[in-house]
């Protein structure tokens, strides 16, 4: 079945002018993709790369000097308003409450901004304290709350908005692992009842192959990768071998290691061999039986998504610098 | 309909924080009431005697426009400064 798409990003570009020497600076240039119902899509790229433009021209706070945003088919630049009552974003920091009012008080007052009678939200400001476990600090001064709390309820406030598309920044930045896990697991949750669709920005690499299904790639103001987070795993995976001997290696072996493994490592009678072919453990297998080497420990090596960032983004850059020297 | 619920919101939340704050609320209006109270005593020892009712009727008017004028310019300085400092004018821009 084909998912319906809730946000389309077109050929979004952004310059801006530099204020003392009047240079004009690319932010992003021709971003697109798009993101499908009860879909957690994260948006990532280092620092710089052109995340929160792409953000900001989304959420309708910058104008995009080309390109169009569209939000259940509604341009947000032509119909702003129309199109951010499908949209609500948790922006990074802890500036999306007021701080002396009380987390029920936070909660009836953006309600009301967003033109919601106050009876008409009562039962479900119940039902989202209650599953955000927030029902015991209802009365209590958001300025009292832990940092993870606070995040809570700024999700709490983004969804009692009850719009299709949530924005999040930065969910888990300076939060414990404990309350981190705990805010990935209601987001999976709300997608999965609610059928929400979820965007994410944020640097914590676990967190977004935990939680994301697809992920576009931001750098240099380009869209460099959009793909499943599994599909990028599996392209970067290695077969790497990780084993700890039991003696040391003696040169012979070292020699056809040397020949047959290009991409080898060896210290601390620790070998960690990277390999080519599937046949190719029986051969390294054979060189250690050579001379009888004693094996304590095999692991297989795997990769993760912040090596899987790591190698997308270095690999980008070398591109940049063999296309600008040619 | 949802512009009625927007200002309900917004008047709520500004009473609540006059109640939670009740010495600054306190202190607001007695403030306000010191400078009416100067100026009501200024306009009987300074004004034309002859005038004096009319000259009480255009100060107090005077005195709420101009209290309301200034407490609405020195909130919405107070907040862009306190914005600028945080940084949030340099996120929107």
């Amino acid at each position: 079945m084909e998912r319906k798409c809730v946000v389309q990003v077109e050929d979004l570009s952004k310059f801006y002018q530099k204020r003392k020497t009047k240079e004009i600076v690319k932010a992003i240039e021709g971003v697109s993709f798009e993101v499908y119902e009860g879909e957690i899509l994260g948006l990532l790229g280092p620092n710089g790369a052109g995340k929160t433009t792409t953000i900001k021209s989304m959420c309708g706070l910058l104008k995009p000097d080309e390109g169009k945003v569209k939000i259940l088919e509604t341009d947000v630049e032509k119909s702003r308003l129309r199109a951010l009552n499908h949209i609500s974003a948790v922006l990074e920091g802890n500036r999306n409450l007021y701080w002396r009012l009380t987390v029920k008080e936070n909660l009836e007052y953006f309600a009301g901004n967003r033109g919601t009678r106050r009876k008409n939200v009562q039962s479900r400001i119940e039902h989202l304290l209650n599953q955000f476990d927030l029902k015991k600090k209802e009365n209590e001064l958001v300025s009292s709350l832990s940092r993870g709390m606070q995040q809570k309820l700024a999700i709490v406030v983004a969804l009692l908005a009850d719009t299709e598309v949530i924005l999040l920044d930065e969910p888990t930045l300076g939060i414990d692992v404990e309350t981190g896990y705990e805010i990935r697991e209601l987001l999976k949750e709300i997608v999965k009842k609610e059928n929400k669709t979820i965007i994410i920005s944020s640097h914590d690499m676990p967190v977004v192959q935990d939680l994301c299904e697809r992920t576009v790639i931001i750098n240099h103001g380009k869209v460099i990768t959009n793909e499943k987070v599994d599909n990028l795993i599996d392209l970067f995976e290695t077969k790497a071998y990780c084993l700890s001997l039991g003696e040391e290696l003696n040169k012979q072996q070292i020699l056809q290691i040397e020949s047959h493994f290009p991409i080898y490592e060896y210290s601390d009678q620790k070998l960690e061999v990277t390999l080519e072919n599937d046949g190719d453990i029986y051969f390294l297998m054979d060189i250690l039986k050579s001379a009888s080497t004693k094996i304590e420990k095999i692991d297989r090596t795997t990769i993760d998504f912040e090596q899987v960032f790591m190698n997308l983004i270095s690999r980008e850059e070398n591109e940049n610098v063999v296309s600008s020297s040619n | 309909m949802s512009l009625v619920h927007l200002i309900s919101a917004n008047t709520r939340m500004e009473f609540i924080e006059l109640k939670r704050y009740l010495p600054n609320t306190i202190a607001m209006f007695l403030t306000f009431y010191i400078i009416f109270l100067a100026m009501f005593f200024g306009i009987n020892v300074i004004g034309d005697p002859q005038h004096a009712e009319t000259n009480i009727q255009y100060g107090i008017v005077n005195m709420v426009f101009w209290f309301l004028t200034m407490m609405t310019l020195s909130n919405i300085g107070f907040t862009i400064t306190l914005e600028a400092t945080r940084g949030t004018l340099e996120c929107v821009k």
